[in-house]
């Protein structure tokens, strides 16, 4: 085994590909065996983690927590909507279009084109976005993330000549499929994967685990943030763009907190540091809510509970993980290499050092080791 | 409230869109000051903040067969053990865990709450009994106010001034001050951890149950989402006037608060919420540019806690790989 | 009074201080010196409840203090008057000096010794009203030493008090080192300045890298060692321009 043998392609490729598997497996099991019940969720559940994805590039990379990805997802969603409606019911339906977007009524690029077009203004806007937000960290980032979703909202809800507001778009081609979904993971997967294991992924991690060493040695702290940034917006862009077409009837409305909690929550359960915590998070949040949802229609012996237990379920579950498992399910580790797996009962290699938090800003006080007062 | 076909004065109807934003402004001042307390103190930035303004609504509805003091007394028991078993259930597990941590917590608490009032309340809002007395205007030169707005601004003045007393003139106050500045070094000299973060949510919880009871009796009813406004304009107030320090924040939750007060009277639907756009754009300009807030600037308070995030006072523990001295 | 036994202190898999052991008794002044590293400041973070051993005991007064909380640990009676002084700077002298008196329950005596203290450093008294970031390096020292006292220690830990200070606060610094230990006020003390400190203390253990002791005694045992004044004295002395 010289030079570059067949185990080492496959270690390099191991992770995505073991993820790309669980991911195509758990497609299969569920449209073979459940059928067209859970056909729907699962495309959608699909379209999420591709969102989860694009924050894990951002967010798993640089420590930096957003919660403002949905709002690119909003924007790739109503571009990508607005370049694909037919032209007759564009022109009925959308009466007021600024003379400067006339040119959109007369307008149909087709999905593909679209969707991508969709990725690339989102992209746009993250750019614009991105001199501000590289440079805030910790809080202040969450703060200025949550301001992006709340604005592009605000706009989307008030800009009624451009998105319909608060009513739902009409005339969406419904042109995605489960399969279509499935593709876009799969992709997902690997450009995040890859994005990590770059030189750039490199240097970003090296920023999150200790900034100042990282600029020592010369890294750019906010470009290296910044092109995470610029990619992570694109694929929400193609995140939203997907789910437009998926499930055509949307508004303003859906997407604003709902979507931001639930992509939150999934990949800061599954573990915001890994490309594996984002996969297993997603898919298990996914299973656990329509569990609970099932529940909330079904009932369980002929109790019903009140609806609602399914979102109430998910914070739930986001919270313990955050006092008991603050890394995630996965520790924020990726899967490893079969070679590599430790058994239960042999030792481990965590070291305390590692058990810190979502995302590795240190302690906000220097708090005691035991503060039981 | 107003009914503008009474007034002959234009003037009369700014003058009480003024009255109306002074008023309600102090409302927000509240809350952005108990968002302040508890950034300050353990560094959460509490988004369920605005489900205590909720609890507090729907203690209202349910006690609305009850006589007012009773209604009182009950809601803000009510909204402070709330907040209290939110410390004790949510954040005292995390109390080591990083200010992002907290954030992320705290949205998850606020999810929760809003779908527990989902669950135990369905259906349409849930309307609070107005007071009549409170309902009644009085009429200062041509100039009508309704009592509501003297009684809601006579009781934020009087808590303010109360919170502020409590905070510079007691044990306590000056206990939280200094773990607002340096958590960990009052713990050195004796400040018991748990002592002042129970007091920083028992303070909250009093606050917002009486925020809530104003900010409610305005609505005339509740929803499940009913705290998500409120928190919202306390939050950018409270930042952009700066969350490192109490006062700043409290005078940036006011100026916001009472500007979309008045912007609610006085703007057409369009205009005021493209007015939440700015309002947000200047949230990430201030957090770039000026990270301790507008007012904490200008009163050139040297060290503030919004920096010392930043950089952990003790980066000693901070670096696990920085051993020894 | 305080014993330390053989504690382990680990940050992450660093182990900064190993299997390290010093005493204080009732009314010695103690000192601890040692480079860069050394795990001075961690040994006091760790007497003081802001690190947990992770292996090995601490006693105050026969009970063990190893891991409890620092204002527990305070109330016992040990005080500490912290690396870089942290002073609170927002507030008033006359607050940084009521907030040393938390854990105290006699408010009348303790506003007493507030009194007192101003008396003593009279700067204090001089900027009674003015916040804390006002004082200079020297004044925030005394400021600091002062607060410490004021809970009534029965132990006062002082960790690098000199740090940063202009060569005449140094001076003050150490006469009110010199002061206290007059009064019979039990001291440990960690410095950089090993000189002035084996001079002033009693008793000082030389602390080489991971908390180990290499050398301990008087000033005059010290002295007699051969290459120790080469090794430490003559560096920390070269290393402070010779303040000393």
């Amino acid at each position: 085994m010289g030079g570059m043998s067949f185990g080492d392609l496959l270690r390099k490729v191991w992770v995505p590909l073991a993820l790309c598997t669980f991911v195509v497996v758990t497609w299969a099991l569920v449209t073979g065996l459940a059928g067209t019940v859970y056909e729907r969720t699962l495309a959608i559940n699909l379209i999420y983690l591709v969102l989860v994805l694009a924050l894990q590039i951002f967010s798993g990379n640089s420590g930096v927590l957003s919660f403002g990805h949905v709002g690119f997802m909003a924007i790739g969603a109503f571009v990508s909507a607005l370049l694909t409606i037919p032209e007759d019911t564009k022109k009925a339906t959308f009466l007021t279009m600024p003379g400067f977007l006339d040119w959109i009524l007369d307008t149909n690029v087709g999905e593909v084109p679209a969707i991508l077009l969709g990725g690339l203004i989102a992209m746009v806007f993250g750019i614009l976005f991105a001199p501000p937000i590289v440079r805030l960290r910790g809080v202040q980032a969450g703060i200025g993330t949550l301001a992006i979703l709340i604005i592009v909202y605000v706009f989307n809800i008030q800009t009624t000549s451009i998105t319909r507001g608060t009513s739902t778009m009409i005339g969406v081609p419904e042109t995605t499929s489960t399969e279509d979904a499935l593709m876009a993971v799969l992709a997902t997967i690997v450009v995040a994967y890859f994005f990590q294991q770059s030189r750039r992924g490199l240097r970003l991690r090296a920023l999150r685990e200790n900034e100042r060493a990282a600029r020592s040695v010369g890294v750019a702290s906010e470009f290296e943030r910044g092109v995470a940034w610029v990619l992570s917006t694109f694929i929400a862009g193609v995140a939203g763009a997907i789910y437009a077409h998926y499930i055509t009837a949307f508004s303003a409305t859906s997407f604003y907190f709902d979507i931001t909690f639930i992509a939150i929550a999934m990949l800061v359960v599954g573990g915001l540091t890994s490309v594996s915590g984002a996969v297993f998070g997603c898919i298990g949040l996914a299973v656990v809510q329509e569990a609970l949802r099932r529940f909330e229609v079904n009932g369980l012996f002929g109790e019903k509970p009140p609806v609602g237990i399914a979102t109430f379920g998910l914070a739930l579950i986001l919270l313990v993980t955050l006092i008991l498992r603050p890394r995630g399910i996965t520790k924020g580790r990726e899967i490893p290499f079969p070679t590599d797996w430790t058994w239960p009962g042999r030792k481990q290699r965590a070291t305390a050092s590692e058990e810190t938090s979502v995302a590795t800003a240190p302690p906000a006080h220097g708090a005691p080791a035991e503060s039981g007062t | 409230m107003i009914d503008p076909s009474a007034l002959p004065l234009a003037a009369a109807t700014e003058i009480q869109y003024a009255v109306d934003a002074i008023g309600y402004g102090t409302v927000y001042a509240l809350m952005a000051l108990s968002l302040a307390l508890l950034f300050g103190v353990m560094g959460l930035m509490n988004f369920a903040y605005g489900e205590l303004i909720m609890v507090a609504g729907y203690t209202m509805y349910l006690s609305r067969d009850w006589s007012w003091p009773v209604m009182v007394i009950v809601t803000i028991v009510v909204v402070t053990v709330f907040a209290l078993a939110m410390e004790r259930l949510a954040f005292r597990p995390l109390r080591r865990a990083s200010p992002v941590t907290l954030l992320v917590s705290s949205f998850a608490v606020s999810i929760m709450l809003q779908q527990i009032a989902y669950m135990a309340f369905p259906g349409p809002p849930k309307g609070i009994k107005p007071f009549s007395f409170l309902r009644d205007n009085v009429d200062i030169g041509g100039v009508r106010i309704s009592h509501l707005t003297i009684l809601t601004a006579a009781v934020t003045i009087i808590l303010l001034v109360a919170t502020t007393i409590v905070l510079k003139r007691t044990m306590l106050g000056i206990q939280l001050r200094a773990s607002t500045e340096d958590f960990h070094m009052a713990q050195l000299v004796g400040v018991r951890a748990n002592g002042v973060i129970v007091a920083a949510f028992a303070i909250t919880g009093l606050l917002a149950g009486a925020a809530g009871l104003l900010y409610n009796l305005r609505f005339g009813s509740v929803t499940a989402l009913r705290g998500q406004d409120p928190l919202l304009i306390a939050f950018v107030g409270g930042v952009i006037g700066g969350l490192g320090s109490l006062g700043g924040a409290a005078l940036g939750g006011f100026m916001l608060g009472a500007l979309t007060t008045a912007l609610t009277a006085a703007l057409p639907n369009n205009v005021r919420s493209y007015t939440t756009l700015f309002a947000f754009l200047a949230v990430i300009a201030v957090l770039v540019f000026v990270p301790n807030g507008l007012i904490t600037l200008r009163v050139g308070i040297v060290r503030s806690l919004w920096r010392s995030r930043r950089r952990p006072p003790n980066s000693e523990l901070a670096a696990p790989a920085a051993g020894g001295d | 009074m305080l014993e330390v036994n053989e504690i382990w202190v680990h940050y992450g898999r660093i182990a900064a201080v190993q299997g390290l052991s010093i005493s204080v008794a009732e009314g010695e002044f103690v000192g601890l010196v040692g480079h860069n590293g050394a795990g001075k400041t961690t040994t006091m973070n760790t007497i003081t409840g802001t690190l947990k051993p992770s292996r090995g005991d601490i006693r105050f007064n026969g009970t063990s203090i190893a891991g409890t909380a620092p204002d527990r640990i305070l109330r016992a009676g040990i005080s500490l008057v912290p690396e870089n002084r942290r002073i609170f700077a927002r507030l008033s002298v006359a607050e940084n000096l009521r907030i040393g008196t938390s854990a105290r329950k006699d408010r009348r005596e303790a506003e007493r010794d507030i009194k007192r203290m101003c008396e003593r450093f009279e700067v204090l008294g001089q900027f009674y009203n003015h916040p804390g970031a006002k004082l200079s390096g020297g004044q925030q020292q005394q400021l600091a030493i002062a607060r410490a006292l004021l809970s009534r220690p029965r132990l006062l830990l002082l960790d690098e008090p000199t740090l940063g200070l202009a060569p005449l606060m140094v001076d003050r610094v150490f006469e009110i080192l010199q002061e206290l230990k007059d009064e019979g006020v039990t001291i440990l003390l960690v410095e950089q300045n090993a000189a002035r400190t084996i001079e002033v203390a009693d008793r000082t253990y030389v602390l080489r890298s991971g908390g180990r002791i290499e050398f301990q005694g008087t000033a005059q045992e010290l002295s007699q060692i051969g290459d120790f004044e080469t090794a430490y004295i003559g560096l920390s002395r070269a290393a402070k321009g010779g303040a000393a």
